[in-house]
């Protein structure tokens, strides 16, 4: 294989069946890979094993005893074990069978849902001879590996040359995952010769958010945009009523109404409002996580809750042929998405969210912070606003205009933890603490102008984006 | 090598498999089973010795790719021989059969990590085995009653086991794909 590392062989055969780990390297030194062990297509060379000396020393020592001192019985027990040994001598791997070697790991689907699963497959070569194969996997955070042992073990054809081993993926949380690192080993027949375990690096698993069913009748407040599904102020094509007019050179046949313009005696139609995209920016705050996080069937942490929403809300607006944003508020490197449309754009936005990391934020990079939408843009900010920031930045965006809802991603439960009663009960005050200062900010954000509705699922923006809505068509007065 | 015994130890006590629990049980107890078939034959069994096999049978269950089967192995030739003078035919067929369970299961856990699960044909496959080198010790045991208890009886079985080694290498050769993925 190509530039792969060569795994140095273990000084003694350890085998899978210990709790001996192989050795990966020369003393204090792994390879350029990163991962532990060696890259595909590192081989190591057949070995015999314990079980092979062990029948072969144990029917010698019987035979020679039962000749040397005449005790036929000590033949009895030891024949079996030898001519199990010679039978393991005799089915050794072909000489041209020297350098077994991991051909690929990969995943079925290299992105998929939390909730869903795929198939790892290791591929091996260069392997005849081999008549059983263990792999073993690994356990990585909130990925659930199916056999559950993260081991599977199966016979193979010894005759063929190239096997594979699935072993199934379980993807319980969004994220980046780094999957199937593991050991491969394998067996002659009769257990005489072994090679491995060889250490198998593993690969990357995207796993994309929940969408998380999600919908909302309520209309944009200000639909700025060509062709979509939300009222809007200017009258055009769409089947809101609007109000009926004198027919103008222009107005459609279709557009008539016979009973006004008979009793009117001229000719009126009727008017709609057009119907508008609009944008839709989505502000995640990952400035902090709280919460345990259980995968998609248990306790959810406020940046599960943030993640799993913005991806409901994506998902529901680019449905309906809004242009959707994504903005991150946290440490350098967080994703950022610009307005956009359409299935791939969706992707993306799924793709961000999987990368999302919690962290703080640097004074120096607040100014990395400031937020420029379009005018008719619809902020939704999903925080669990635990952090002044979050807060500040709220209120910038409601007192420029825009219309802008925080959705409330704090979990309703927060356990507080601690190794001794006495340092959660301290945990426990600390966080009642923080939570009346959370009721100051969420009351200064209110203060602002900006709505603060709890995460819900569906239904959770229609009562705030008709108020918006109804808001919107006031007159009223903006700072710039 | 004792850390490694108590690590191994705490692995399998952790989640073991019923089937890799299984395979591991038979390696503990089958050494005591010889015990028994050379008491059956007169022998005395010393606590000493009884401690030894204990211990040598749950250091082949924790660490079944250590050498320490060997040993165990080793042991129970040595006290056949020591402690059993003239044995008889069931002792000695019921000892060969526990010391070929004993290599079996020891096999059988070296196959994975104590958490994986045996496959079934994997297990049958082994089972066959086990029945097949029993045969040999049949073997050997009809040929040492059919002659003088000589040493060309010990010779002569040597050649018809030799013979039944071959035979079971080329009959037992193409193995067939039973569990691809």
């Amino acid at each position: 294989m190509r530039g792969a590392p060569t795994f140095r062989l273990p000084t003694r055969s350890p085998g899978l069946g210990g709790a001996q780990r192989p050795d990966t390297g020369p003393r204090g030194s792994a390879p350029d890979t990163g991962h532990r062990g060696s890259a595909p297509g590192a081989a190591t060379g057949w070995r015999a094993t314990e079980t092979l000396s062990r029948s072969l020393v144990t029917g010698t020592v019987c035979a020679l005893l039962a000749v040397a001192i005449g005790r036929p019985d000590l033949w009895v027990l030891g024949a079996p074990l030898l001519v199990a040994g010679l039978v393991a001598l005799v089915r050794r791997p072909p000489s041209h069978a020297r350098s077994p070697r991991v051909l690929s790991v990969q995943v079925r689907n290299r992105s998929l849902h939390e909730g869903q699963a795929t198939v790892l497959r290791t591929e091996l070569t260069g392997v005849p001879g081999q008549e059983q194969l263990t792999r073993q996997v690994d356990p990585t955070a909130y990925v659930d590996v199916r056999p559950a042992a993260s081991a599977k073990s199966l016979l193979v054809d010894p005759a063929g040359d190239t096997h594979h081993v699935d072993l199934v993926l379980g993807a319980r949380r969004w994220g980046l995952r780094e999957v199937g690192s593991g050991l491969v080993a394998g067996t002659s027949p009769w257990a005489g010769f072994r090679w491995g375990p060889v250490a198998v690096p593993g690969t990357s698993l995207t796993v994309l958010p929940a969408t998380a069913g999600f919908a909302s009748r309520a209309q944009a407040p200000h639909p700025r945009g060509l062709v979509g599904a939300h009222q809007s102020s200017r009258v055009g094509d769409g089947s809101e009523f609007a109000g009926i007019r004198p027919f103008t050179v222009g107005d459609r046949l279709r557009r008539v109404n016979w009973r006004v313009s008979l009793a009117t005696g001229e000719l009126h139609v009727v008017e709609t409002r057009a119907e508008e995209d609009t944008a839709v920016l989505l502000l995640v705050d990952a400035l902090s996580d709280v919460g345990a996080s259980d995968g998609v069937d248990g306790a959810a942490s406020s940046l599960d809750l943030s993640v799993r929403a913005a991806s409901a809300l994506a998902e529901h607006h680019l449905r309906t042929g809004d242009r959707v944003a994504l903005r991150v508020l946290g440490p350098v490197g967080s994703p950022l998405v610009g307005f956009g449309s359409g299935s791939a754009h969706r992707t993306r936005i799924l793709s961000c969210l999987a990368r999302l990391r919690a962290g703080r934020v640097d004074d120096q990079d607040t100014p990395r912070l400031r937020v420029r939408v379009p005018d008719g843009t619809v902020v939704l900010m999903l925080t669990p606003m635990l952090d002044h920031l979050a807060a500040t930045m709220a209120a910038t965006l409601a007192r420029t205009g825009q219309p802008t809802v925080v959705v409330d991603t704090l979990p309703t439960e927060v356990e507080a933890r601690g190794e001794s009663a006495r340092s959660r009960a301290a945990a426990a005050t600390a966080w009642r603490l923080r939570m009346l200062e959370r009721e100051v900010i969420l009351g200064e954000v209110a203060r602002a102008g900006c709505p603060v509705v709890p995460w819900r699922g569906p239904g959770t923006l229609d009562d705030v984006m008709r108020r918006l809505a109804r808001r919107a068509q006031l007159p009223r007065v903006m700072s710039r | 090598m004792m850390a490694q015994v108590r690590q191994g130890a705490r692995a399998a006590a952790g989640s073991a498999s019923p089937s890799g629990w299984g395979a591991r049980a038979v390696v503990v107890a089958t050494p005591f089973v010889v015990l028994a078939a050379g008491t059956w034959d007169g022998a005395r069994v010393g606590w000493l010795l009884a401690a030894l096999v204990a211990l040598g049978g749950v250091a082949s269950a924790v660490q079944p790719t250590s050498h320490v089967a060997t040993g165990t192995l080793l042991l129970l030739v040595l006290f056949w021989w020591w402690w059993v003078p003239s044995a008889s035919d069931a002792p000695v067929l019921l000892a060969a059969a526990a010391l070929i369970a004993f290599h079996v299961a020891t096999t059988l856990s070296a196959y994975g990590p104590p958490t994986m699960d045996l496959p079934g044909d994997l297990v049958r496959r082994w089972l066959g085995r086990g029945l097949l080198v029993w045969l040999v010790a049949l073997l050997a045991w009809a040929a040492e009653r059919l002659t003088s208890p000589s040493d060309v009886a010990v010779v002569l079985a040597l050649v018809v086991v030799g013979g039944v080694a071959w035979w079971a290498a080329f009959r037992f050769g193409p193995t067939t794909e039973t569990g691809q993925g």
